[in-house]
């Protein structure tokens, strides 16, 4: 709702001090008003502006940093050594439990004379 | 019967445009416009010029709204942006007078702008003589703090030493006296 009231009181006012030019445009605070809106949507633009390339900035430090994290976990992974360590280890383990089954195998079967058993 | 009419303080609608509304900062130019461009009349002699350096002085103001400091009035600050935006106006034109003669008739055709457009203005000096009376149909008290306030720019402290009254009592009054000018005002336009 439009407000008359500063405008009527603001005009009493002046004319009782005497300080008052002969005339004035009727539509001279829309006119000021429109001159500070624009001022301030710009401004808003601009904040969103930044806003954004902050945002896009923040996006990218972090895409860049889980891409060098991950082709840091893959290098670890792929690593020749751990490999190469785990399959011994493996290959150990499978000889033993089939030497360990070997011996239970020939304790069952040949309870008296296995040597390898003793 | 007067209407509750809600004339809010300068302080508080300043208070108001700095937290982000700032269509109320309207308020504050339709409540001095007048003074404004008065004062910036004083200067440049003319109403269309006036007018210009009016609108530069409340974008100034609206944008240094921040470093506006509450132990003054709102008007006495406007007013010195006014006179220096108006001293500024005056040193540029006579820069470019020193380059540029301005003859007699671009001078007259400024003037007609505003007469050519008479619908566009209040026509001011018509309305001085309406104006008086409505003070005089406030009561004695009311009419007086008017005049101290609004007028000679007492502040709140000062009127309630020199007439003895709290300052709450001052606001009060102060906001009815406001009220039923307008009101009064309001009556006298519906009346013609």
């Amino acid at each position: 709702m439009m407000n008359n009231n500063y405008k009527i009181f603001g005009l009493i006012t002046s004319l009782l001090r005497n300080d008052n030019p002969p005339e004035i445009s009727k539509k001279f605070s829309e006119h000021v008003m429109a001159k500070i809106l624009p001022n301030k949507k710009s401004s808003d633009t601009n904040y969103n502006s930044y806003l954004n390339i902050a945002a896009s900035v923040f996006f990218a430090v972090i895409t860049t940093y889980s891409l060098i994290s991950y082709d840091r976990l893959e290098t670890n992974v792929v690593s020749v050594d751990v490999l190469k360590d785990n399959i011994d280890n493996e290959n150990q383990l499978i000889r033993r439990v089939i030497d360990d089954s070997d011996c239970n195998y020939d304790k069952k079967n040949n309870e008296v004379n296995n040597e390898n058993c003793k | 019967m007067t209407r509750n009419i809600i004339i809010q303080d300068d302080e508080q609608i300043i208070k108001e445009c700095l937290s982000g509304n700032i269509d109320l900062y309207k308020n504050l130019v339709d409540k001095y416009q007048i003074r404004i461009i008065n004062t910036c009349y004083k200067y440049t002699k003319n109403i269309v010029d006036a007018e210009d350096v009016a609108q530069e002085v409340f974008l100034k103001a609206f944008q240094n709204l921040s470093s506006f400091q509450f132990d003054s009035k709102f008007y006495s600050w406007i007013y010195r942006i006014a006179v220096n935006t108006s001293l500024n106006y005056i040193n540029s034109k006579e820069k470019r007078n020193e380059k540029e003669t301005i003859s007699e008739e671009s001078c007259l055709n400024i003037q007609t702008i505003s007469n050519d457009n008479p619908g566009e203005y209040y026509q001011l000096n018509e309305l001085i003589s309406k104006i008086q009376p409505l003070m005089d149909k406030l009561p004695d008290d009311l009419s007086k703090l008017i005049e101290l306030y609004e007028i000679k720019d007492f502040s709140y402290e000062d009127i309630s030493k020199s007439l003895g009254i709290p300052i709450g009592t001052v606001r009060s009054r102060l906001h009815r006296a406001r009220n039923m000018l307008i009101s009064e005002f309001k009556s006298i336009k519906n009346d013609e």
